[in-house]
């Protein structure tokens, strides 16, 4: 929300129609898409908070599972997201990606740099059980 | 949504341009109305200010 006074254009998407409402009463621009599928660019920044965690038979499916696992290797959704993004991004633009210990990072980055990204770890914290883990994507 | 934002929606399906009709506005404010992708002859609506953007097998 703090962007909305720098950037001339803030929007946020989200496949679950009740989280785009909830941004949407929050005074947020919201559009109810799969990931970015229904924005065309070019964005200076885009930040992405998947659901990283893998899939397993224990977590429930529910609407609460599709905001938390991220497929087998829980980056599953990060690297569809990542594939769409050359399409979204401005020369100068960059992405962040949040990503879990507990998913398989590694695959992810290599994602990113086949895509034509350089890829950093721009943070690193442990939470509990886990590393939550950003990724810097930017345009090679 | 603003009037404006549609430069930056895009189709889900084929990445076209929509067109927008409105049919309620409150200043620059689209509250309902709809996005038209001509190239899928597909319609998306807007509903109190959201874009639903899901290709047409997500929808309810």
């Amino acid at each position: 929300m703090n962007l909305q006074e720098s950037a001339s254009t803030v929007v946020g998407t989200d496949v679950n129609p009740a989280a785009t409402r909830r941004a949407r009463d929050r005074g947020v621009e919201a559009v109810t898409t799969d990931l970015a599928h229904g924005l065309k660019g070019e964005f200076d920044l885009v930040v992405f908070n998947p659901p990283y965690l893998p899939d397993t038979d224990e977590t429930p499916d529910d609407a609460l599972d599709a905001a938390l696992a991220g497929g087998e290797s829980g980056v599953e959704t990060a690297e569809r997201f990542v594939e769409d993004l050359p399409r979204l991004l401005s020369p100068e633009g960059s992405a962040f990606v949040v990503a879990s210990s507990h998913g398989d990072v590694d695959r992810l980055k290599k994602t990113a740099r086949k895509k034509g990204f350089v890829v950093d770890v721009a943070a690193r914290d442990r939470f509990f059980f886990e590393d939550i883990v950003v990724l810097h994507l930017e345009p090679r | 949504m603003r009037e404006s934002l549609n430069d930056i929606l895009c189709c889900p399906v084929c990445k076209g341009d929509l067109e927008l009709e409105i049919t309620e506005q409150e200043g620059d404010d689209v509250l309902e109305g709809t996005l038209h992708c001509g190239e899928c002859d597909e319609t998306y609506e807007i509903t109190d200010g959201i874009p639903d953007l899901l290709p047409p097998e997500m929808q309810d």
